[in-house]
């Protein structure tokens, strides 16, 4: 079975008359996409018309062919989905949680008992799946979040801001699920946090907005900075004053003053050219377009 | 910088217009007003009209002045608004709580007090608009009406004030105690805060007879719905519109009567000085209230959804002993979801509802006829968030961006709800089915059809309104009139009653329930 999704178009306008998303255009097909933006960008509304949860003002989607506007079913069955703030049961322990959730997604119940002792490992729950989510913790809470998009191993699999919430170590363990988990199905990954991204998107979206500023593979992205990325070492008296006048993707603090990592025109003679990391060009890509 | 008494007034002015603000652009604030200036108006029917709402006995009323007219909105608001008024405004110290927007305020100079004041204030700025667009219905309802015309602002808009005014503050007062306490912020509250409000009118309706007491001919220290002040002068014109009329006999709500109405002419109001102090002592008792209420605010505070998991969201009792019960259950798809949902339900009942029960199931076993309909509308009224919020629960919790992407899960969560519903309604008159069953089959089947009911009907309802507490203050209001034997919860007592109502709302419910629900979980 395919996993082709497809973006016609597709407008939101809220009924206030906000245009959350302004007329975006995507085709994706297995792998990871990140989908990068500053707050306000339009990511969640457009993760929730992905999802089925929002139908756009105009535009369609579609996935291997099907409008899901018309036939949300379609997508549905194969539809994973992290939204950005979820609530939970908390009378219920982790595992009655997700065998009622099994249950919505229409599970039998033998391959969902399957299901949630293997997502529960997955999400390293295992040891607390008979504790009730009452008594767990944030992370732990968006960790059985995680586990119940994954119930129904679906085809589709659409996170918002995954990693609100989580420490380091389960940044990383989230991060390495999903490279794991993207051979044989589309991820789409929706965050502002760029080195969420890095690690692992196969293809990149950058939305400000509401409207799609870049679209296509990492590299290309880094290129278009190539050339407008530089380290300057000033004064820390002067720092104050380079953050009003330049886009600054980095700092470090040295005996002799403070290193810039600043993206733009050159900001100084003594300014040294650097190679752009995915950061840089991010903000380089959104200085550009006026939207940082 | 501001001088402190400014800056007081200032953060006390900001709290106040934020709320109003807050509560004003919501649909549902304008549906609520449009609601009272549609209700107002049928309060002055014409007079060839076989109803009245105030009056005395079942006909007997005033000519439409603007006196009549102010005292009919008096009487009105300082009863009626002050159940309804409670419903309506409370829930903002709730919503600050489990927003965390409180623990951006306490971190402000702001002091406690002025806190509690302001939302006071809020809840009361609320009652005024309501009562002005009231009056303003009211104004046009004496023209319309054309028995007088002469306008009189003055005698209109007074008994509003003098009778209302105070009544309000002590439900806004009530509302503000009620959201501060955790026990009391949901569905226990708005059960309670009914029968404290029939205990108030209850007192004062044993507290003021003009004819065997004297003293109340002279009294100026009112209840707090003002009802000894009007009587009092009321009682002094009406004793010569009809000799039949007694003082007691004054009626608010509707009156059916045959025939014509007997009116008579009332086209002011004497309120002496010494009677608005009297009204003034209640406004302060209220205030007075708010101000106490300062100290245990922190407290209240802490113990809210948002900062802790804790208050109606607790993750309640384990119930063990459920698991085997259901295990039958868990070994098919849907099964499992009402399973789940009967998990949901049971584990978060408190220790009184289990004690409850049982001694309700022991009074619809054991009791006399009377006492077994009693159990049974008590153990629907002490269910009743599970009727009123089992359908409204994604909301509630959050959980809807989960379920509602799942295919079908529209339709396998309405069944299982109303199984859940349906299971609950039924099992807790279980003990009085059974009885009946054995000695009046039609009896039996009435109360059952009105367990149906109560299910769908909290479920049609909750779905409708999208909140809770329309169906909580409507079964609230019918178990009252069904512990007296009376309205559609008194199966027991009017098997045949029930019956034929059960008969038209049942269809009614679920064609809500099917029609809407869909919709509602497209909102999510």
């Amino acid at each position: 079975m395919g996993c082709q999704l497809t973006v016609e178009s597709v407008r939101y306008r809220y009924s206030k008359g906000h245009e959350a998303v302004a007329g975006i255009d995507l085709q994706m097909g297995p792998g990871i996409l990140g989908l990068l933006g500053p707050n306000g960008a339009g990511k969640s509304t457009l993760m929730r018309i992905l999802a089925t949860l929002a139908k756009p003002t105009s535009g369609r989607v579609l996935w291997n062919g099907e409008d899901i506007a018309k036939k949300p079913d379609v997508l549905r069955v194969e539809l994973g989905y992290l939204p950005q703030d979820f609530g939970v049961y908390q009378a219920l322990s982790a595992r009655e949680f997700l065998a009622y959730l099994a249950a919505v997604k229409g599970l039998p119940s033998k391959i969902a008992r399957e299901r949630i002792d293997e997502c529960l490992s997955l999400v390293g729950l295992s040891d607390a799946a008979d504790r009730r989510l009452g008594d767990f913790s944030g992370g732990m809470r968006q960790r059985v979040g995680i586990a119940q998009a994954l119930l129904n191993d679906p085809r589709l699999l659409i996170v918002d801001e995954p990693t609100v919430g989580l420490d380091p170590e389960e940044r990383l363990r989230f991060r390495h699920l999903i490279t794991d988990l993207a051979a044989q199905r589309l991820v789409i990954l929706s965050t502002h946090i760029v080195s969420d991204v890095e690690a692992s998107a196969t293809a990149l979206a950058v939305m400000a907005k509401g409207r799609l500023l870049f679209n296509g593979a990492p590299e290309p992205l880094v290129a278009l900075a190539d050339g407008h990325v530089w380290e300057w070492l000033v004064p820390e008296s002067r720092v104050a004053e380079a953050r009003t006048k330049f886009t600054i993707s980095g700092s470090l603090r040295r005996p002799d003053g403070v290193r810039l990592r600043i993206v733009g025109a050159k900001p100084s003679d003594d300014a040294q050219a650097c190679a752009p990391d995915l950061e840089d060009a991010y903000l380089w890509l959104l200085a550009r377009e006026g939207a940082g | 910088m501001d001088r402190p008494d400014l800056g007081a007034l200032r953060r006390f002015a900001a709290i106040l217009v934020a709320d109003l603000r807050e509560r004003s652009r919501s649909t549902r604030f304008w549906v609520v007003l449009a609601l009272v200036g549609i209700a107002t108006w049928w309060c002055f029917p014409p007079s060839d009209a076989h109803y009245q709402t105030v009056g005395f006995g079942d006909n007997v009323r005033g000519i439409y002045s603007s006196a009549w007219v102010g005292m009919v909105l008096g009487l009105m608001y300082s009863t009626m608004l002050s159940l309804i008024g409670f419903y309506l405004v409370r829930g903002t110290l709730v919503r600050d709580f489990d927003t965390r927007v409180w623990q951006l305020l306490v971190a402000t100079l702001m002091t406690r007090r002025g806190y509690l004041l302001a939302k006071w204030a809020s809840h009361m700025a609320v009652f005024t608009l309501i009562m002005i667009v009231g009056l303003a219905v009211g104004a046009v309802a004496q023209w319309v009406r054309a028995e007088d015309r002469a306008f009189d602002l003055i005698e209109l808009a007074k008994p509003v004030f003098v009778l209302a005014l105070p009544s309000l503050a002590v439900t806004a007062f009530f509302a503000v105690l009620f959201d501060l306490l955790p026990w009391l912020r949901r569905t226990g509250g708005n059960v309670l805060f009914f029968f404290v409000w029939i205990f108030v009118g209850v007192s004062a309706t044993g507290f003021v007879q003009p004819g065997p007491a004297a003293w109340t001919h002279t009294t100026w220290l009112s209840d707090p719905n003002g009802m000894a002040l009007a009587m009092r002068d009321l009682y002094a014109t009406v004793r010569h519109a009809s000799a039949t009329v007694k003082g007691s006999d004054i009626s608010i709500g509707v009156s059916d009567f045959k025939g014509k109405s007997i009116v008579f002419v009332w086209q002011h109001w004497h309120v002496r000085p010494i009677d608005l102090l009297g009204r003034a002592l209640w406004m302060a008792l209220a205030m007075f209230g708010v101000f106490m209420l300062a100290p245990m605010l922190d407290w209240a505070a802490a113990r809210t959804r948002g900062a802790t998991g804790e208050g109606a969201a607790h993750p309640g009792r384990r119930l063990r002993w459920l698991d085997p019960m259901l295990r039958t259950f868990e070994s098919f798809a849907s099964g499992v979801l009402y399973a789940a949902e009967i998990k949901l339900v049971l584990r978060q009942r408190r220790a009184w509802w289990w004690l409850a029960m049982i001694g309700l199931g022991i009074a619809q076993l054991a009791g006399d006829r009377e006492a077994l309909g009693i159990a049974t509308i008590g153990a629907w009224l002490i269910s009743v968030d599970v009727f009123s919020r089992a359908i409204l629960r994604e909301r509630d919790t959050g959980t809807g961006a989960l379920v509602f992407v799942a295919a079908g899960a529209t339709r396998r969560l309405l069944a299982s709800r109303i199984g859940v519903a349906l299971s609950l309604a039924v099992l807790a008159v279980g003990p009085a089915l059974l009885r009946l069953a054995f000695t009046d089959a039609t009896a039996a089947l009435a109360l059952l059809a009105t367990a149906i009911g109560v299910a769908f009907g909290g479920m049609a309802i909750g779905v409708a309104c999208r909140n809770p507490r329309p169906f909580e203050l409507l079964l609230v209001t019918l178990s009252y009139a069904g512990v007296q034997g009376g309205g559609p919860l008194a199966a027991a007592a009017k098997p045949l009653d029930a019956l034929h109502l059960q008969a038209i709302l049942l269809p009614a419910f679920a064609t809500i329930l099917v029609l809407l629900w869909p919709r509602f979980t497209r909102a999510r």
